[in-house]
């Protein structure tokens, strides 16, 4: 595969955390590639290092978080080498995220439509903001009075859209979802992930995808990646990896996470 | 454009606190000291420029001590002044050594808090070992110091109050962005490409409001509490009744049963800080949109 097939090329990452005998090998050697317009899903059981491997990205890590080799390869450029201004130029504008719990994701003193059109304000100057706020909440099937609601006041499926909404505002061109329904009801988890399937179809994004979920998985990835203990164990494409898993842990984790629609998209079943 | 984001927060703010009669009854009342404070500001200034005696220096001897009567509402003094014209004027002199010490402390104090916590490392090393300098000098023995370097009077108090008092909400900011900043909003935020100024002054800051208002009405007992007790030592206010001066000199006349001074500068002072109080608490729910549906 060639750099010009993807838009994100992860190679040999490795970022640990503390020192000496207490090193934690969070993400140990990983490499995985997300092609443009592809949705890469990462699973694995919790505390593998999914989401430092995706706060990795553009360095969100926390603070105790030590890179110790590999590349990050984004639009030409090693995200790892960037400066902090530059990262910041790419947060938001180019690659966006959505986080697991939409009740805490947003700043509880101000309203929903201020905090889209604070990302606007960042990126995308010139526009009529007022008039992109109620078109991005068109975009995720919501009102525009909403604008004016505080997070306190919506339900977690419709923050889960206005992060949505908020991730996309900036047209981004690979969106990284860390867990995006994990914290929804079985219901809304549904409306949220057709969102998320139907938005990325639309302007052809590229989509960063950690779940549990292997129903998620066969109904949204083009490939799959397996985590354990920080190590990628299998990887492929989604239908070859869920039809023939070889290693072992996926077995597991397939066996241990019910589907959401079991007898849809002809995908093998988990539960045999 | 910055005034438009800053209406939505704090206009949103207003329109809830409009609704709480108790927080309304004390603007009310901080509104009337603030009027008596400039009142008693321009008193002084125009009796200044004019060279002349106001009428709260008028000294009357054969009038000292006399209880509240019809003439002097709140009595006199051992000069025979009158204590209701000297307490009005008292205000003034609380006010600004509650809200100009505010102002030199809070502002040190948020700022290093803020950048303390939300960096961390060295930065937070070196304003922990700088506040911890501060706190370990005697504040009097500072307050003294400035005192000799800037001359005595209320520049001196403004100053030595101001730079020894920043560090306790030093402390308390730092401990509270430490706890936001592992918040996911502000993970969000950073997310989005937003800077560390931007996300500690504009994201964390108003989630931590609450702690500023409340630090800042209980510093004003606090101010007038060491602007009594630096009166009493000779380098405070030195022209002008201010209410340290006069719960002193009330102190040792209590015994003879002279009431009257003590009595009503006391019931300022507690009125001042009760309403400060209520209303800080009261604002501080209003800037809460999770309090107010
Ligand atoms: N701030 C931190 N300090 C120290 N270790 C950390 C920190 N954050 C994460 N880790 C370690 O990194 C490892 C990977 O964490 P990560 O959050 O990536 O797991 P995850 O796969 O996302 O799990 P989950 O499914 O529960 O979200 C964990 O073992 C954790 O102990
Ligand atoms: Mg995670």
């Amino acid at each position: 595969m060639t750099t010009a097939d993807n838009i994100l090329e992860v190679q040999n990452l490795s970022v640990h955390f503390g020192h000496g005998d207490e090193t934690v090998k969070a993400v140990d050697d990983v490499s995985f590639v997300v092609g443009h317009g592809e949705t890469l899903a990462l699973v694995g059981e919790s505390g593998s290092g999914k989401s430092i491997s995706a706060l990795s990205i553009t360095k969100l890590t926390p603070r105790a978080a030590r890179f110790e080799g590999g590349q990050v390869m984004f639009g030409g450029q090693n995200m790892l080498s960037l400066s902090d201004r530059e990262l910041r130029g790419i947060r938001g504008s180019q690659i966006s995220y959505i986080f697991q719990e939409p009740m805490v994701s947003f700043n509880p003193v101000y309203t929903i439509g201020w905090q889209i059109e604070e990302a606007l304000k960042l990126h995308r100057k010139g526009i009529d903001r007022k008039v992109e706020i109620s078109h991005l909440l068109d975009l995720v099937y919501l009102p525009d009075r909403l604008a004016t609601a505080y997070p306190h006041q919506m339900s977690g499926g419709q923050l889960q859209r206005c992060m949505i909404a908020m991730a996309l505002a900036c047209s981004p061109e690979l969106l990284v979802a860390d867990e995006p329904t994990t914290a929804l009801d079985v219901t809304v988890q549904r409306e949220i992930l057709n969102l998320l399937a139907e938005l990325s179809k639309k302007v052809n994004l590229s989509v960063l995808m950690i779940t549990h979920n292997f129903g998620i998985v066969s109904d949204l990835a083009d490939h799959v990646c397996v985590m354990k203990k920080g190590k990628i164990v299998e990887e492929g494409q989604t239908r070859q990896v869920l039809d023939d898993p070889q290693h072992d842990y996926t077995k597991q984790l397939m066996a241990a996470v019910p589907r959401l629609h079991p007898a849809k998209g002809g995908g093998v079943s988990p539960m045999k | 454009m910055n005034m438009e984001r800053n209406q939505s927060l704090w206009g949103d703010a207003w329109q809830r606190l409009k609704k709480n009669r108790i927080a309304m009854a004390c603007l009310s009342l901080v509104v009337l000291f603030t009027v008596l404070a400039v009142y008693g500001e321009v008193l002084y200034r125009y009796h200044d420029i004019k060279d002349t005696t106001p009428a709260y220096q008028n000294t009357d001897l054969d009038m000292a001590f006399k209880a509240p009567s019809s003439k002097h509402w709140m009595g006199t003094d051992g000069l025979g002044r009158d204590v209701m014209a000297r307490l009005v004027q008292g205000v003034s002199i609380a006010y600004k050594v509650g809200i100009i010490t505010s102002l030199i402390a809070i502002p040190i104090g948020v700022f290093f808090g803020c950048i303390a916590g939300y960096f961390g490392g060295k930065v937070d090393d070196f304003v922990v070992w700088l506040y911890s300098t501060f706190a370990s000098m005697p504040g009097l023995l500072f307050i003294l110091a400035i005192a000799m370097v800037v001359g005595k009077g209320l520049l001196g108090i403004y100053l030595g109050i101001g730079l020894t008092t920043w560090v306790g909400i030093c402390r308390l900011m730092r401990g509270e962005v430490i706890k936001h900043k592992g918040q996911t909003y502000v993970l969000a935020a950073q997310a989005l490409g937003l800077s560390s100024g931007r996300i500690i002054f504009r994201h964390i800051l108003p989630n931590v409001m609450h702690v500023i208002i409340v630090t800042f009405t209980l510093r004003f007992p606090a101010a007038v509490g060491t602007e009594v007790f630096l009166s009493f030592l000779g380098i405070g206010v030195q022209d002008q009744p201010s209410w340290g001066l006069m719960i002193n000199s009330a102190r040792m006349r209590l015994w003879q049963g002279i009431w009257w001074e003590m009595t009503f500068v006391t019931l300022a002072v507690f009125l001042l800080v009760l309403a400060f109080n209520l209303l800080g608490d009261a604002l501080r729910d209003a800037l809460d949109p999770r309090l107010n549906d």
